[in-house]
């Protein structure tokens, strides 16, 4: 996965958010999974077409974190919700 | 719902359904009940006991059954795991929980089978909290609230249960071939709620390696996974069934306070479970414990 990917939530999924956390459904698995407040956050931008740097650049402005860190997790983030079919690459 | 036996020993009109696209399991090495989808409905077969076909609408349900079958053991499959499933299809909202009346209103014991929803049930009951449902309850949205609908006036109980929380003389239902529980039929002494109430809380049955009850609000995020992981849900392929499901559980966890419940599952504690859950809602509804002794 490159800095400048660009993933997108495909339509057999849904997501909740319920106080500042997110509950994903994959309705063709049945399964479930959980986002905590940043992953949220994550999860929110990348729904607004972000590249993951610019997800990381986003939060740069709102999580005192070192940006080495935080792109590290958000990659980390974004493979397990590819793992898991959650997301997608887009075209 | 309509409902028919088959003539005793009557052969499903087609005998070989598709491979099953979902298994219950007692055990690993055990299937309870298979899902297979039949010519436009589902079948449900519960291996060398008895087979039910169930419309996609959830409208129409048909038992097939050997000759030796128990009624008792139809009766206890059909209450108990047909009709919470077909009440799903309808579109209702299905839960593997029980529910006891509390000040007028209900609370709801969440959990999987075995973390004793009935027990806990049983032991508010017949301490005059009576039971609306032992399992397969369901709930629904008014505009003044959720709804506890009561289902069949019946618990079922393992042996040990029944020896420590009911009087010798307790009505049973004729036994049931499948499982050493029996179904225990509502009297004075274990009443059954027979109308809606209004849903207070939910409690999740969880962990029994504890020393002590302990009461512990849950997430809205937590609760909703635990709400959808304790749903009966049969067409699960259906995505468009699928996702109002959890459009509506989720607006449950959004709007009912829902508790993780911890105890020790022991006979001699369920006194201290009943005082805990008693004074905990009662919190929320502003009447008085002492009122309501457990």
């Amino acid at each position: 996965m490159q800095p400048d990917t660009r993933l997108e939530i495909p339509a057999h999924v849904m997501a909740r958010e319920l106080s500042g956390e997110t509950v994903l459904l994959d309705l063709v698995k049945g399964s479930y999974f959980s986002l905590n407040g940043v992953g949220s956050r994550v999860w929110t931008l990348i729904g607004q077409g972000m590249a993951l740097n610019e997800v990381c650049q986003t939060l740069l402005t709102e999580y005192e974190v070192p940006a080495a860190q935080l792109e590290q997790d958000v990659t980390a983030l974004a493979q397990t919700l590819l793992d898991k079919q959650l997301v997608q690459v887009a075209a | 719902m309509s409902f028919r036996f088959a003539d005793a020993g009557a052969p499903l009109p087609d005998p070989a359904p598709p491979p099953p696209f979902h298994e219950w399991r007692l055990l690993a090495d055990h299937v309870f009940a298979s899902f297979h989808r039949y010519h436009g409905s589902f079948l449900v077969r519960f291996p060398g006991l008895a087979d039910f076909t169930v419309s996609a609408d959830g409208q129409a349900v048909t038992g097939f059954h050997g000759p030796d079958l128990k009624r008792s053991t139809l009766d206890h499959l059909l209450l108990n795991q047909i009709r919470p499933l077909a009440l799903s299809l309808q579109g209702k909202n299905m839960f593997h929980a029980s529910a006891v009346e509390l000040a007028g209103q209900a609370v709801a014991f969440a959990g999987r089978s075995g973390q004793g929803k009935s027990t806990l049930a049983a032991s508010f009951a017949r301490h005059g909290h009576g039971f609306l449902s032992d399992d397969g309850l369901e709930l629904s949205d008014t505009p003044e609230g959720h709804l506890a609908h009561p289902s069949h006036s019946s618990l079922r109980l393992w042996p040990d249960s029944l020896g420590q929380l009911l009087p010798a003389d307790a009505e049973l239902a004729d036994p049931i071939q499948h499982s050493t529980k029996s179904r225990v039929l509502a009297d004075a002494r274990m009443p059954h709620v027979d109308t809606p109430l209004p849903l207070k809380a939910i409690y999740v049955l969880e962990r029994e390696d504890v020393a002590e009850v302990s009461i512990t609000e849950m997430k809205p995020a937590e609760a909703l996974i635990g709400l959808v992981n304790h749903s009966f849900l049969l067409n699960i392929d259906d995505r468009a069934a699928t996702a109002r499901h959890f459009e509506r559980v989720t607006d449950l966890a959004r709007s009912l306070p829902i508790f993780r419940l911890d105890y020790p599952r022991r006979y001699d504690r369920l006194a201290d479970v009943r005082e805990a859950v008693i004074r905990h809602t009662l919190q929320y509804t502003g009447h008085d414990a002492a009122r309501h002794p457990a």
